[in-house]
């Protein structure tokens, strides 16, 4: 009944793409996995993903204006930061700026899942409450 | 879960604060009883002397006197514990300094003026003036300042350990509902929800704690880190070539609930830079 | 003819013999507690009284076994028997057929007065010396010294213990007890007998086997099906980011998945772990060790994203062969592994040794091995340090193929065989009964400080004990209820008047189908008062009779039931094929040689 979630990856890193994206496919996860943050950019204004993963120490472009960017396109979109240079701040700052989630790296593939599971989860109850209110 | 330490001095109305900001945000309030209470049934301790290990040692020649500080490891695995396991606001000193990593652990700091702080002895003891009241407050201040520095190597006053510092003024009823509010407020903000990251740092601290809790007698020089069950120990007496003793070492930390991985380090260098991930 | 009525107790022996037998065939519950089962059920059903029902343990038979059992734990402790190798070498010489004539012969003279199985657990290591030695397949040694093991249980009253049960089951019929050497000329025929069966007919009857590689080549790759080294040692490494965004890579995982077994890992701070839970996580800046053949590590290195280093560094030293290496272990007859699974026992944190491969007839088991059940016979393969290996040798649970530790006590060896001397002087010269000469032997082997009495506790199998003194009041209830009787005149009615010889024959034949089926003791126990009668009514010399049950029971060479076939199956790689073959001639030839050598010896006529 719902549609597959559609999923961003923006690291670049290769190695994050490499391994994350087969993962989460196979759970079922419709993914794209960029290491160009331009690119990504671009793809978030084009497109409405339901979940983003992000890294934040990326040249030219960094994660927070992916977030930024993509909590101006929509508030639905959950955005999950993974960082390996996380600090208080810097977390304090991405929840700040309507993070989801925060994880560090490296992470092993079952912490990534369960919080894109939680994410699902809260996408869901969202969804639910705005058909409600809609139909008021 | 969410963690609010509130860090007061003497007499400054500490436990009417923490009992308002908990009630208002519906958290569990404790204080340093409930920590040494919970220690002394976990690790059956007699409870006085815990509740000496809080107070500075009495000689500054004596070292055997600060022993007890080496109790320190028990009260701050319980209450770091209970930290992860509730919303909490817990009024006190310990693990303060431990918790600085943790974004959604909100320190807060409230301060307030000697001649408030003195009035407020001569309400509660009745039997002093100004001038005792003076000494009383300057001997607590300085006790406390040496139990800092004895444990954590800091000055437990320092504002740089704090997210928000706030003064109660006159410390009349208003002032008091006034700071509450204050504290409720920055409290509620976004940026100290808990996050992933944020309450597995709080777990490996936990997890740390307990290690060092586990060995204070064997390994009372040993520095814990910990990342999602990994633990990586640095004990410079250990030594190296007795692998028989390292590898029983080794078992004997795995047996510890929440302990994945062991590495163990006798060399501070390399310790440091593979306990910062690198 | 002597009347012959049936009785109730009768049928109810009848049928408490036809349970005893249908239980040892179908092993719903062991043989022991079959035993311990006639032993509770005969007086509760009024067929034996209590104290004929609990004679069996303090039957001759029972304390001369357990006399045995000692003694020989006792000459194992010492040594005495490896230093019996060298010598036994030189004499043979380079040809294959002396080596079996001497260790077939030395095997069987050893295991003339101690359990089969434990002469035949001795001489394994030994024998795989000597075929590494003198390049010859195993295959074509174990299965001819094992039929000697067995054949040499007929030498001596005290060989195999239907022979020790038999003057306890004559007695009741007051025949004269037979001699600790009555038997010996027949069992020397037999035995010589099976010698020359081998070297004339072995290689025909014989698997062609192969010649084992040296253990300690490490040049050598994985065969197809069952070599017995299981490949070479590499070191590998992982990356910094091995664990990074991907699910947990356990040992378990490595070897089901590749194949591989990981034998050795050191973290990254550098401390190394040798015996390695199969749950063990694969974690980032590591070093392992891992046996497999060169493309199974290629694959694995390139699909996990691992290095493959030139040469061993870190475990160096450890995986030098002066420290560790793999080795063969069968698994014991009385191991405290058998039935259970690795996992079960607890194998990695007891042993500390590593399993790679198991090999059982002509399968190998290279992965799963932490679920399989084992069974006496299997071989591991086992990776670890010789001291390990040392310390689980004295644990009994395994014999070791290759030696592992040298002699253990030689000062002692002159005690132990001066003991066991006295015991055969006081047999043969004082004509002492049996069950006194060997408990002395064995009580002054321990005064002597050659074992321990707890070492011999250890070492007496409870299990064959408990099974004679369980069948022995089985046997009075089929003579005192006059079951027996009844048997035999039924058959002799129907069969009518038979030449002694023939009437032996059909004996032997019997004795040699019981045992295949319910195990020697049981068969000379069900038969030796049935052969009686029947011997008594027919005109036929009884004792003669019960001779022929005594040694035909030993006559199991057909399937691997026997504990010595079971041992050797494993390691020489045989199948149920190969000793029906090899075996069923052997049978055969064996009742022939018996029925001729006592018309020749006793002058049984035709």
């Amino acid at each position: 009944m719902k549609d597959t979630l559609k999923i961003l990856l923006v690291d670049d890193e290769k190695i994050v793409g490499d391994r994350l994206k087969p993962a989460l496919v196979k759970v079922g996860y419709s993914v794209e996995a960029l290491v160009d943050p331009q690119k990504a950019l671009r793809r978030i204004a084009e497109n409405e993903f339901d979940i983003i993963v992000t890294d934040i120490m990326m040249e030219e472009v960094d994660g927070i204006q992916i977030l930024e960017a993509a909590m101006k396109k929509s508030h639905r979109t959950r955005v999950i930061v993974i960082t390996g240079y996380a600090n208080v701040n810097l977390a304090r700052e991405a929840m700040d700026k309507g993070a989801f989630d925060i994880i560090e790296k490296p992470f092993q593939l079952g912490d990534l899942r369960n919080v894109i599971a939680n994410a699902a989860k809260a996408l869901d109850i969202n969804e639910e409450i705005n058909h409600e209110s809609s139909s008021i | 879960m969410s963690v609010i330490t509130l860090t007061t001095d003497a007499y400054s109305r500490g436990n009417r604060l923490a009992e308002g900001i908990a009630e208002k945000m519906g958290y569990r309030c404790i204080g340093d009883d409930v920590v040494i209470a919970a220690a002394a049934k976990a690790y059956e301790i007699d409870k006085g002397k815990l509740e000496q290990s809080l107070r500075a040692s009495t000689s500054f020649f004596n070292p055997l006197s600060s022993r007890k500080y080496r109790l320190i490891p028990l009260l701050e695995a319980v209450l770091v514990e209970q930290m992860c396991q509730q919303d909490l606001i817990y009024q006190g000193f310990i693990a303060v300094s431990r918790i600085q990593e943790v974004s959604h652990a909100i320190k807060v700091r409230v301060i307030a003026s000697a001649e408030s702080r003195m009035r407020e002895v001569i309400q509660k003891e009745r039997s002093s003036g100004m001038v005792e009241a003076k000494d009383r407050i300057f001997k607590l201040d300085k006790e406390r300042q040496r139990w800092s520095r004895a444990i954590y190597g800091t000055d437990i006053s320092d504002p740089a350990l704090y997210d928000l510092v706030v003064n109660i003024g006159s410390m009349e009823d208003e002032d008091v509902k006034d700071v509450i509010e204050t504290i409720v407020i920055t409290a509620r903000q976004k940026k100290f929800e808990p996050m992933t990251y944020s309450v597995n740092c709080l777990k490996n601290i936990a997890l740390s704690c307990r290690i060092k809790a586990a060995f204070i007698d064997s390994y009372p020089k040993m520095v814990v880190r910990s990342d999602k069950g990994t633990v990586y120990l640095l004990v410079p007496a250990l030594r190296r070539k007795n692998q028989k003793n390292i590898l029983a070492f080794k078992n004997k930390i795995m047996e510890l609930e929440g302990v994945e991985h062991v590495e163990v380090y006798v060399k501070k260098e390399i310790f440091d830079d593979i306990a910062r991930g690198n | 003819m002597e009347a012959n009525t049936l009785t109730t107790e009768m049928i109810m022996v009848m049928g408490m013999i036809g349970i005893a037998v249908f239980l040892f065939i179908v092993e719903w519950i062991r043989v022991d507690m079959v035993a311990i089962l006639m032993t509770v059920s005969l007086p509760l059903l009024k067929l034996v009284t209590p104290n004929e029902a609990f004679s069996g343990f303090s039957s001759n038979a029972v304390i001369s076994i357990i006399a045995v059992i000692i003694i020989g734990a006792g000459l194992d402790k010492t040594g005495l028997i490896n230093r019996l190798v060298a010598p036994i070498l030189r004499i043979a010489g380079n040809s294959s057929s002396r080596v079996i004539l001497a260790m077939g012969g030395t095997v069987a003279v050893i295991s003339s007065f101690m359990q089969n199985i434990g002469a035949a657990a001795l001489f394994l290591p030994a024998i795989r010396r000597v075929s590494r030695a003198m390049g010859i397949p195993l295959a074509r040694m174990l299965m001819p010294i094992g039929f000697c093991a067995i054949l040499g249980g007929t030498i001596t009253l005290v060989g195999c213990s239907p022979l020790i049960l038999l003057n306890d089951l004559i007695a009741p019929f007051n025949l004269e007890p037979f001699q600790l050497f009555d038997v010996t000329p027949i069992g020397l025929a037999l035995v010589a007998s099976g010698i020359v069966f081998f070297i004339i007919f072995g290689r025909w009857v014989l698997p062609q086997g192969e010649l084992e590689r040296d253990a300690s080549d490490k040049s050598t790759e994985i065969g197809e099906g069952g070599d017995l080294t299981a490949g070479t040692a590499f070191e590998l490494a992982t990356p910094a980011d091995f664990t990074d965004f991907r699910d947990p890579l356990t040992i378990k995982m490595i070897r089901d998945t590749h194949g591989i077994t990981v034998v050795a890992l050191a973290g990254r701070d550098g401390i190394k772990h040798f015996s390695l839970d199969p749950e063990t996580v694969l974690r980032s800046n590591s070093t392992l060790v891992a046996y497999g053949s060169k493309n199974d590590i290629a694959r694995l290195t390139s699909e996990q994203g691992m290095q493959i280093k030139d040469d061993l560094a870190l475990f160096k030293n450890e995986m030098s062969p002066s420290v560790s290496g793999t080795i063969e272990a069968v698994v014991a007859p009385r191991s405290m592994l058998i039935g259970k699974t690795l996992r079960q026992a607890h194998f990695w944190e007891q042993f500390q040794v590593n399993p790679i491969a198991l090999f059982r007839s002509n399968e190998v088991f290279s992965s799963g091995l932490s679920d399989i059940e084992l069974y006496s016979g299997d071989v591991l393969v086992l990776h670890g340090t010789w001291e390990r290996f040392s310390i689980l040798e004295a644990q009994h649970n395994f014999i070791f193929t290759s030696p592992v530790q040298e002699i253990m006590k030689p000062e002692k060896a002159l005690i132990a065989g001066f003991w066991l001397t006295l015991a055969l002087v006081m047999v043969i010269g004082f004509k002492i009964q049996l069950s006194v000469c060997l408990l002395t032997g064995a009580f002054g082997m321990m005064v002597c400080g050659v074992l321990t009495i707890d070492e011999a506790y250890q070492a007496v199998d409870w299990r064959t004990v408990f099974l004679l003194a369980g069948l022995i009041p089985l046997g009075i209830a089929t003579e005192k209820t006059g079951t027996a009787a009844w048997i035999a005149h039924s058959i002799l009615d129907i069969v009518g008047p038979v030449a002694p010889v023939v009437l032996l024959t059909v004996i032997a034949v019997l004795a040699t189908g019981f045992t295949l089926v319910i195990s020697n003791v049981g068969a000379t126990v069900l038969l030796v008062p049935l052969v009686l009668n029947m011997a008594m009514a027919s005109g036929t010399d009884p004792r003669m009779a019960a001779l022929v049950v005594g040694l035909a029971t030993s006559n199991s060479f057909m399937l691997p039931t026997h504990q010595v076939n079971a041992l050797y199956m494993g390691p020489g790689r045989y199948r149920s094929v190969d000793f029906m073959k090899a075996g069923g001639i052997m049978t055969i030839l064996f009742i022939v040689v018996l029925i001729l050598m006592l018309s020749l010896v006793y002058g049984v006529q035709g």
